[in-house]
């Protein structure tokens, strides 16, 4: 039996790696396993559409948009990430997942305040990793933009 | 009083060299999303992530950044370590003996090193970190 708790999942988006605890995760979906219910072109919030999960509705956000990174190649066809929510599920789409790692293999720094350009920036720490800096973060964090931005 | 003055693409810039630690050759660029425009990113010294101001160029039109600095001085400010990006390392010089001090044209709360005729912006390393707006700012020769 191996303890969530050790384990990162480490995955892209749009060229930026993150890095983020396994137990967070609710489920992780593949290409076209789900149908994804758009939102209408006019939406200005951070959600893209929906879909259902074991008869559960999921809302899904766009990762990219929030870290305002630019869309050279855009997570469209990429697995799918599913967290449980304080509320209710929600999912993000990635480019693709790099893997799976044991906590001990990453170097965890926080960056200073100052660095970012607003409170509510929803990371606060990096994680050096094979060479590679990490954006490291956590589904409760970014589950409270979602619940601001709902 | 010493200072270190270097070059990036468009500023002329100094620091007070007793607060540089190091200065790396080819430093590797992170680039990081959300952060303040002040910043290009971070680069990691001894194993330690260490924010590097960004240059004024160094956003093109076009919204893509520049490439790696060829240089990055380490330096020691109130807040912790910084780096900041540099082209050109020019020379080590003392204040008074070819270094006359006057304050900026595009920022009176700053001052120019001058020396044979160019301006060498004195950078205060604390009020980068303080202000949410700053900008290196310097006279183009």
């Amino acid at each position: 039996m191996v303890d969530a708790d050790h384990l990162r999942i480490v995955f892209q988006v749009n060229d930026v790696e993150f890095v983020m605890p396994v137990a967070d995760l609710l489920a992780i979906r593949g290409v076209d396993e789900d149908d994804l219910t758009p939102l209408g072109q006019s939406s200005e919030s951070f959600q893209l559409g929906s879909l259902t999960y074991r008869e559960t509705d999921v809302r899904v956000y766009d990762l990219a948009l929030l870290f305002n990174l630019m869309a050279e190649n855009s997570c469209e066809e990429g697995p799918l990430l599913i967290f449980a929510g304080s509320n209710c599920p929600w999912a993000v789409r990635v480019n693709h997942i790099v893997g799976v790692f044991d906590v001990m293999h990453f170097e965890f720094q926080d960056l200073p305040a100052y660095m970012f350009h607003d409170e509510f920036v929803p990371y606060h720490q990096v994680a050096l990793h094979d060479g590679k800096l990490l954006v490291s973060v956590d589904s409760q964090k970014i589950d409270q933009v979602w619940q601001r931005d709902a | 009083m010493r200072l270190a003055l270097f070059e990036t693409s468009e500023v002329p810039g100094s620091i007070v060299l007793d607060k540089v630690l190091h200065v790396l050759t080819s430093p590797h660029l992170f680039r990081l999303p959300l952060l303040r425009s002040t910043f290009a990113g971070v680069i990691v010294y001894q194993g330690q992530v260490v924010p590097l101001l960004a240059e004024e160029s160094s956003e093109k039109q076009d919204g893509k950044i520049d490439q790696q600095p060829a240089f990055a001085l380490v330096c020691e400010a109130e807040y912790g370590l910084v780096a900041v990006p540099a082209d050109r390392i020019v020379r080590i010089t003392k204040i008074g003996e070819v270094c006359s001090r006057t304050i900026s044209e595009c920022d009176p709360q700053s001052e120019i090193c001058e020396i044979d005729g160019r301006g060498y912006h004195l950078l205060d390393l604390n009020r980068v970190l303080e202000d949410p707006d700053f900008k290196i700012c310097g006279l183009k020769n």
